[in-house]
């Protein structure tokens, strides 16, 4: 008996192992998107907005990132947190993180610490001394779902950096 | 006080001047000849030039005194041209666009792949799984310039002086190399001011601040600056002042820098030659720039006049071996807006006289004779038998200085 249940268990912790190094078997789709505000003037000097893909980027410009994530499977799926550093050559811009129904927290330290607001977190300036995180100081921007995600649910959440 | 005043004093036969008429008829009668050389002003500065005046008394035995002043010189003062001038450098300038935030020189090179990868993490069926996505955009390449006048403020210049230096720094703000074509326009005389002329342009390609040899002339076309982003070129801007600007008064040139990759109305976008994919877009600059640069004329001239009292042994004004001769001479400047610096005042002995020691002084001052007596004036060191005084920065609004001195007729 002893001998036939440890294979079990060792199958049971391959399996696990298994999973965990498998994540395409999980049912959370995930998308990112970049878009960027286009501004056309009529011949009338009317002017109108719309957001357009973010192809090519002149400096300067406000990138918007929308992620959208989706559960494709049948089961929920728990502590859903998802996690965006900000991109080389861009600043977060301050304020612009949204998500409904999520938590924000971001980082400024590479994503060793955390707080709900950038001012919250320290940085050292060149003499040693430290102050207030900014906006050009913040390194990741997160978002933890409230509760789970349900089969077949769909959220999106965005926040904007501009181009250096 | 005019130099022709001085001339009055000596041929003034009522002798009021304490007898410059006694003199020349006891040069007369001793068939001496004596010149006089005045003054020869030495003026070294750096900013600044002072019209030099100096004249010469020639008292031949007919008491016939002649006087040349500045224009007519046989043999004028040397007249130094403006020397080494302070090189003054400005902030880089960078753009803010009007789009969001500052375009920094040290953003996103053009033709950068900026690539967004975000992550997810969540708990299911009893395990933590994770998963990402992640897009990308190419950096489009922004073409901005700006030009800006480094001199902290206008350039001073004689009138009449040529080759005159206003300092400016071209910059490229955008995020990739570019060329620049560059005109210099001698803006036109507006009111009381002037305008220059004969501008040229010379890039400083060794870098350093100063015109030098290495710093060619720029041809439009021939050699652009060439910058990378976020690098800049000094360029000096060289013009003439007219002989007829008027002191204090001022004249503009503006230098304009165009972007030889793209210009026009900002966000304008065509593809780039360079990087496939990528645009090139003119910035809030248009891909031109101009700034104007401000000379002023600025000149000081002093004014010389000298007067001598004779007396003899026995107390009158004959003017015979023995007799002593005080010379009285008065620098003045004529109001201009410059300062003539390190202004030196020198005087040889006359001819067939011997200077009196201990007799030099400034303002009613005794001077000593030597110079390492830390006074402004000595004989016979600074230079061979003359007094020499210093006077140091005379501006054009300085008062009056007197120098006197004797000397014996041997």
């Amino acid at each position: 008996m002893k001998s036939i249940r440890i294979p079990v268990l060792v199958f049971g912790l391959l399996a696990a192992f298994a999973l965990q190094a498998a994540p395409a078997s999980g049912s959370i789709e995930l998308q990112s998107v970049a878009t960027q505000q286009k501004v056309t003037v009529e011949k009338d000097g009317s002017k109108h907005t719309e957001m357009v893909p973010a192809a090519r980027v002149v400096p300067g410009t406000e990138v918007t990132y929308t992620i959208n994530y989706h559960n494709v499977g049948a089961k929920p799926a728990d502590d859903v947190v998802i996690n965006n550093p900000v991109p080389a050559h861009m600043d977060y811009v301050a304020n612009s993180a949204s998500g409904t129904n999520t938590t924000i927290s971001y980082s400024a330290d590479g994503g060793k610490t955390w707080a709900g607001t950038l001012a919250q977190l320290s940085v050292k300036n060149a003499d040693g001394s430290t102050r207030p995180a900014t906006e050009k100081d913040c390194t990741h921007v997160r978002w933890v779902v409230n509760g789970k995600v349900a089969p077949g649910a769909r959220g999106s959440v965005s926040f904007r950096a501009v181009l250096q | 006080m005019a130099p022709d005043g001085a001339i009055k004093g000596f041929q003034d036969a009522s002798g009021k001047r304490g007898g410059a008429l006694g003199v020349m008829n006891a040069l007369h009668v001793a068939h001496t000849h004596i010149i006089w050389h005045l003054i020869c002003l030495s003026v070294q500065h750096s900013l600044n030039q002072a019209r030099l005046g100096w004249f010469i008394v020639n008292l031949a035995g007919h008491q016939r005194a002649e006087r040349r002043d500045h224009a007519s010189l046989a043999r004028p003062c040397p007249r130094f041209a403006t020397c080494s001038r302070k090189v003054l450098f400005g902030v880089l300038l960078l753009f803010a666009s009007a789009l969001s935030a500052t375009a920094s020189a040290t953003g996103a090179a053009a033709g950068t792949q900026v690539k967004n990868t975000v992550a997810v993490s969540y708990v299911q069926g009893g395990s933590t799984l994770t998963g990402t996505a992640s897009t990308s955009f190419v950096v489009d390449q922004l073409v901005d310039v700006t030009t800006t006048w480094q001199d902290a403020k206008p350039v001073q210049a004689a009138a009449g002086s040529a080759a005159q230096t206003l300092l400016f720094r071209v910059t490229n703000p955008g995020n990739g190399n570019d060329s620049y074509k560059l005109v210099p326009t001698a803006l036109p005389a507006s009111g009381s001011d002037f305008a220059v002329d004969q501008c040229q342009l010379f890039l400083d390609q060794d870098h350093n601040g100063i015109r030098s040899a290495n710093d060619p002339e720029y041809v439009a076309g021939s050699n652009d600056p060439v910058l990378a982003a976020g690098d800049h070129m000094d360029v000096f801007v060289l013009c003439a002042l007219p002989a007829t600007a008027n002191d204090g008064t001022f004249a503009q040139v503006r230098l304009a820098a165009t972007s030889n990759t793209f210009s026009g109305t900002p966000g304008s976008a065509k593809p780039s030659a360079g990087i496939p994919g990528m645009n090139v877009v003119v910035g809030m600059s248009s891909g031109s720039s101009s700034s104007n640069g401000t000379y002023q004329a600025s000149s000081v001239s002093y004014q010389f006049t000298s007067t001598q009292r004779v007396t003899d042994k026995s107390g009158g004004s004959v003017a015979t071996s023995g007799s002593h001769i005080l010379y009285t001479l008065i620098v003045t400047a004529d109001g201009g807006s410059a300062i003539g610096r390190n202004l030196v005042v020198t005087n040889p002995m006359p001819e067939h006289t011997t200077y009196v020691p201990g007799s030099l002084t400034l303002d009613s001052a005794s001077l000593g004779d030597s110079n390492t007596d830390s006074d402004a004036g000595d004989f016979n060191i600074t230079a061979t038998n003359a007094i020499s005084v210093r006077l140091g920065n005379v501006p054009g609004s300085a008062s009056p200085h007197t120098i006197t001195f004797e000397v014996t007729i041997n």
